[in-house]
């Protein structure tokens, strides 16, 4: 697997550790997006399950993260687009965490 | 005239700006100078973790390969003391809303990697960055130059 790719997916598993890392967590999800294009499909699967952790996970992750920058700031001083979404981890810690216990079935 | 921490911030952006990285120490509010030679001191002599951080930031080291697998906490302490005592170890600050983080840097088998504290000289993390260069370009670290030109 893409080491850049291993190390964001390692590195999800740690909500609670310093927010100081988990700013070269986001750098990270930056990066990969510049390469997605080059990742494998089976990676690209990977990616997709460990962005589905950092959501599940934000606002432990930004509880820490909070601690060293304002997100708010930085997305209106770099105009960063909602596409890239782990910019907006302060408004992704506010989903319901019922979105994510819930069994949701849904027939087509 | 010594500058607050606010216009050191907005000065940083400045330098930066210019590609001058490089914070003069004179700059730096006195009291302020004290504080962070107080902190490194503190803990050189003493690592302290936040509660129930310590095994956390372990176990995140030794799952990014960081450290062996075998690894313990005093293995992670001792390494962290390297860092702390290297002679060529450099020094950044990190601020953010007034709030400053000594953070050392040094090498250390052939990974560079950061030590970084409170005022209150209580230990933040300490970790290798996947690329230091890029992390530490954060505008947010201001580069104070050598430890040892400090300590002085």
């Amino acid at each position: 697997m893409n080491k850049l790719l291993t190390y964001y997916c390692q590195s999800l598993e740690f909500p609670d550790v310093s927010g100081a890392e988990h700013l070269e967590l986001i750098e990270i999800r930056e990066e990969l997006a510049s390469i997605e294009s080059e990742l494998t499909e089976a990676e690209k699967r990977q990616l997709s399950i460990a962005d589905s952790q950092l959501i599940k996970k934000a606002a432990r992750f930004y509880a820490e993260l909070s601690r060293f920058i304002n997100l708010k700031r930085k997305r209106e001083a770099e105009q960063i687009s909602p596409e890239h979404w782990w910019w907006y981890l302060d408004v992704l810690a506010h989903l319901p965490q019922s979105l994510y216990t819930q069994e949701i079935s849904v027939s087509y | 005239m010594s500058l607050t921490i606010d216009d050191r911030a907005i000065a940083s952006t400045l330098l930066l700006e210019s590609g001058d990285r490089l914070y003069n120490m004179a700059d730096l509010e006195e009291g302020r100078t004290q504080e962070i030679l107080a902190a490194i001191k503190q803990i050189r002599q003493k690592i302290s973790w936040k509660p129930d951080k310590a095994q956390i930031h372990l176990a995140k080291r030794i799952r990014l390969g960081h450290l062996s697998s075998q690894a313990t906490l005093e293995d992670y302490q001792s390494l962290i003391r390297a860092i702390l005592n290297n002679k060529e170890a450099k020094l950044y600050i990190f601020i953010y809303e007034s709030i400053i983080y000594p953070t050392v840097v040094a090498n250390f088998e052939q990974r560079l990697w950061l030590v970084m504290f409170g005022l209150t000289g209580i230990l933040e993390t300490a970790f290798p960055p996947n690329n230091p260069e890029l992390y530490l370009a954060n505008p947010a670290f201001l580069y104070l130059g050598f430890l040892k030109d400090w300590e002085q």
